[in-house]
């Protein structure tokens, strides 16, 4: 259960009744039933540090014996002891938490007590003849199943409530011959019957070994890369053994001969064509998946190819032939809780139905397809790009994908398999800044001299790439985290950020000392590049920008706090516009002499492209955002935003938490806010005026955009999501346009009376900018 | 709507009434939840921070609860926690379960808590309504916070200035909130929590 906490305190205080700190009476023990698997910690997760190579050796289960007469009968002395205590009198260790008390149990309590549970896989009968159609049925439950533990649901809520998996994994076998139905009971006279037990034996067997193993490999990956236990995905096994130890040639032997068995005896009576076929394809089916779950990143790195096209293929047949399937739900029981995981509450069976089930693993396979696009490195922007892109994806990427992501990304410290963090990261900068070519000159590193200044520099450019390359990293694995998690780690990095910012700033003005940099003669005085401080803000204020965004992606913000949240949106985007026109004034055409080569002049245009675009991208954001500002202030103005509580300073802190002890740009003063965002001296008529050109600006700049290549935007390798993100982005800006003018109308035929406003969150419209659709009363 | 049968009695909990009362708030708390408590859990809030539960009565029929404790959150604010909220189905809509919080905060508040927080499934629209009435801000998502795989909202009571706002880090530990007061009279689920 969720809750881990110790209580230092919780028996210091007089408040409550009775609780004494008093030793134990001689003969209670305590009654703890702790579920084994420990702690939630909100930082739980198996890999933060990319750089430990988790390795986790499968494990040999041991199932439980403890000798009956390790038992030792206690209720006599329990029942005196506790009758020396009152009523409101508490015994309490300190170190029984809320965690325990949640996780506790009371034996005999249908709701809490699995023991209650009939054990149904006891008298299961595995041998019992099965129809082909059954067949079907039971391996297209086995899909749910396993879909289901793909979205995040146990495997005792699942995969293992299945009767046949049961009887297969509760002997905990290391070998594929200990993974058996038990022993076959004779086989039956009738024909039929025989068959039945044949097909079982012959073709469910081998579904249910290589479905395990699927999961075998598939429970290893997941919690090797950055992955919040049971908030995505449940690794707990409880135990058993997933066939890890089994050579998988062995298990695609076995599938093999499922598929002869399965030619052989087509022509059966009972086993029509229809039926072979259906089964024929899952058996292809599970040996795609099995072939491409075996698949690490190592292998994809070493260029292997994957084959979840042909899995893609393979799930369209097998939907079409489920209209074949014959329930069995016989097959299942919730009862193996009691023997899994005792020590919890049973816990219901998942059904999740098969046309989503079939869905799902079409995303899987899609989506796993997609990732290994990475691997054609084409730049750390469009790397960068991609995963932006990846976490955002509705549906939300599967557990399985997300892991798999971080690992093609980053394994043993290198980079999609070829490259050092310092490659990557040099590229991210050189494309944003267009550095001063001191800084990333590879020769630098070479030298050994101190006192030289490329040493120096050298030095410093080590630092950065140990401290920024960290945060960077991180940044992409932050992005693989599902939406929730990522707004709460993005809270907490960018202070990391805005410390880095500092660092860095300090180190540009050091580096500045050995490449002798001439400043930019501005207005305000000679101004210097800070390339690297520069590169770690524009960071920043996106991320910034990307905690507000998702604030109204998660409805964290309710629509009384639109128009203010709206306000800082452009607030951090016009801040980072001017940020990016700065970087711009410092990105400077190279001679066109023969000592700076072809490479430099392109490196200079993609520089200058790149800021181009983010010019375009914050401007046309940062409209969108002023006019739904403007839009929701009159709508607040009028009450049309539902029961509005009390605003105050308080209250303005509290939301503003993660940005308040940002040096810059700092976080407004609530009087001024509430000046900008009411906009008192301001009529509805201007505002509403306003709030339609804006508008209009959005709309111009998304349609410009939208005209764009995928090249410019640095969405080679998610052309369609940019593409989708952008067309949505506009899509806002039309509805809010439509919003304001049913307003402007309404307010000049006669007033809002019976106006009513409701938030339109449809999939159409970008999940940050849903859509205040204003309804009048005829 | 049920109107209330007569006028609604609040009064803290009474330790030494444990026998009866305990009975009486677990039986009404345990019905809606999903999730089953043992005994523990109640004594865990109730012995500890008993001055912390208010209780509502149409005569001896106890109609709504509010139990929540107080500490020190990661050595840092002193933070009140809404544990458990529930009003008897025929009785909800007529602002028992506010007037409970309300008593909650109000005690919280005299023993000097910094903020009150809770935590509530993203779909109990009626609960999250009641709480921003009170001040309640919506600060984090917890993606799966529930068993039955329902995401919850973290929502935070400020109740001073933070004095120091560089040690602003939210507090990141799970702590089961479940809270059933629904204002509407439709049904819901048995799996909400």
């Amino acid at each position: 259960m969720n809750g881990c906490e110790t209580n230092p305190n919780s028996h210091s205080n007089g408040h409550g009744s009775g609780v004494e700190e008093l030793d134990p009476p001689a003969g209670i023990a305590k009654l703890q039933l702790l579920d084994d698997h420990d702690d939630h910690d909100d930082q739980k997760n198996t890999a933060s540090d990319p750089n430990i190579h988790h390795e986790s050796a499968p494990q040999l289960p041991q199932p439980a014996t403890a000798p009956m007469s390790r038992f030792i009968d206690i209720t006599r002395e329990f029942i005196e002891a506790s009758e020396k205590l009152d009523v409101g009198q508490l015994v309490k260790d300190h170190e029984f938490t809320l965690f325990q008390a949640v996780g506790a149990l009371e034996i005999g309590d249908l709701k809490m007590d699995s023991g209650l549970l009939e054990p149904e896989y006891e008298l299961f009968d595995a041998w019992k003849p099965r129809l082909p159609e059954e067949l079907v049925g039971i391996m297209d439950r086995l899909l749910c199943n396993e879909m289901a533990w793909h979205s995040g649901s146990a495997l005792s809520q699942t995969l293992f409530a299945n009767l046949y998996i049961d009887q297969l994994l509760s002997s905990c076998p290391t070998t594929l011959k200990q993974a058996t139905f038990g022993a076959r009971p004779g086989t039956p006279a009738d024909l039929l019957d025989a068959l039945g037990q044949d097909i079982v034996q012959s073709v469910l067997r081998p579904y249910c070994i290589a479905l395990i193993k699927c999961c075998g490999y598939v429970c290893w990956q997941v919690p090797s890369e950055r992955m919040y236990e049971e908030e995505d995905f449940v690794q707990q096994t409880y135990g058993l053994p997933l066939l890890q130890i089994v050579d998988a040639r062995e298990v695609f032997a076995l599938l093999e001969s499922a598929l002869e068995w399965l030619d052989e005896n087509k022509g059966a009576p009972s086993l029509s064509e229809e039926l072979a076929t259906a089964m024929r394809n899952r058996l292809l089916l599970r040996k795609s998946l099995l072939e491409n779950f075996s698949l690490g990143a190592e292998m994809y790195h070493e260029g292997v190819e994957s084959t979840w096209t042909g899995c893609l293929e393979l799930v369209a047949k097998v939907e079409k032939e489920h209209a074949l399937a014959k329930e069995v739900p016989e097959a299942w029981s919730m009862s193996v809780q009691r023997k899994l995981a005792s020590s919890v509450p049973p816990r219901s069976l998942v059904e999740l139905p098969f046309e989503e089930a079939a869905t799902t693993l079409k995303q899987l396979c899609a989506e796993t397809k997609d990732i290994l696009k990475i691997l054609n490195y084409a730049g750390a922007t469009n790397t960068m790009t991609y995963f932006m892109h990846f976490g955002a994806r509705r549906p939300a990427p599967l557990p399985y994908t997300r892991s798999l992501i971080q690992s093609l990304f980053m394994k043993d410290v290198k980079i999609i398999g070829k490259m050092p963090v310092k490659c990557i990261l040099f590229d991210d900068l050189s494309e944003l800044c267009y550095p001063m070519q001191e800084l990333l000159n590879p020769a630098n590193f070479e030298v050994e001299a101190p006192q030289s200044p490329q040493f120096q520099i050298a030095r410093r450019m080590d630092w950065f790439v140990e401290r920024a390359g960290k945060a960077y990293i991180n940044l992409y694995r932050d992005f693989c985290q599902n939406r929730s998690r990522l707004r709460r780690i993005l809270c907490k990095s960018i202070l990391d950020w805005d410390s880095l910012q500092v660092e860095a700033e300090e180190i540009d003005s050091e580096i500045r000392t050995f490449t002798l940099e001439e400043p930019l003669q501005t207005r305000d005085g000679p101004q210097y590049s800070f390339s690297l401080s520069s590169w770690v803000y524009h960071y920043k204020l996106h991320l910034m920008e990307t905690v507000v965004l998702l604030g109204f992606e998660l409805e964290i913000f309710p629509l009384h706090e639109f128009a203010g949240m709206y306000w800082y949106l452009q607030y951090y985007l016009r801040t980072r516009a001017a940020h990016v026109e700065r970087i711009c004034s410092f990105v400077t055409k190279p001679p066109a002499s023969s000592s700076s080569s072809a490479e430099d002049q392109e490196a200079y245009q993609k520089t200058h492209s790149l800021l181009n675009y983010h010019l375009l991208t914050i401007t046309s954001m940062q409209d969108l955002s002023t006019g739904l500002v403007y839009l929701y202030c009159v709508l607040a103005r009028h009450s049309l935003l539902g029961p509005t509580p009390p605003a105050d300073a308080l209250r303005y802190e509290g939301r503003l938490k993660p940005f308040l002890t940002i040096g810059c740009p700092e976080v407004v003063a609530y009087s001024a806010f509430r000046d900008v965002v009411d906009n008192v001296e301001i009529s509805d008529a201007e505002l509403l005026s306003y709030a339609a050109e804006h508008l209009q600006e959005a709309k111009r700049g998304y349609m410009h955009i939208a005209k764009l290549d995928a090249d410019t935007a640095r969405a080679t390798l998610c052309e369609q999501d940019w593409r989708k993100n952008m067309q949505r982005l506009l899509r806002s800006c039309f509805g809010a346009a439509v919003a304001v003018g049913v307003l402007a109308r309404e307010m000049e035929v006669g007033g809002l009376e019976g106006v009513k406003v409701s938030l339109d969150r449809g999939a159409g419209y970008h999940e940050a900018f849903p859509v205040p659709v204003v309804g009048v009363r005829k | 709507m049920a109107a209330t049968q007569g006028p609604i009695n609040y009064s803290a909990y009474d330790p030494s009434r444990e026998v009866a009362q305990l009975e009486a708030i677990r039986s009404m708390i345990s019905t809606d939840l999903s999730e089953p408590y043992s005994i523990y859990v109640y004594r865990y809030f109730l012995y500890q921070w008993g001055d912390l539960c208010y209780m509502a009565f149409d005569g001896d029929l106890l109609v709504g609860v509010v139990v929540g404790k107080l500490e020190r959150h990661r050595g840092g604010p002193l933070r009140g926690y809404i544990a458990m909220l529930a009003t008897k189905k025929e009785y909800r809509g007529n602002g028992i379960a506010t007037k409970l919080v309300q008593m909650a905060i109000d005690a919280m508040k005299a023993q000097d808590a910094d903020e009150v927080a809770l935590e509530t499934e993203t779909t109990n629209t009626a609960a999250i309504k009641l709480y921003e009435r009170l001040g309640f801000l919506r600060s984090k998502r917890l993606h799966r916070y529930y068993f039955n795989g329902n995401s919850a909202f973290r929502l935070i009571l400020y109740l001073k200035p933070s004095p120091n706002p560089s040690c602003g880090c939210e507090g990141n530990e799970h702590e089961h909130n479940h809270d059933h007061d629904q204002d509407h009279s439709h049904s819901h689920d048995g799996s909400s929590s």
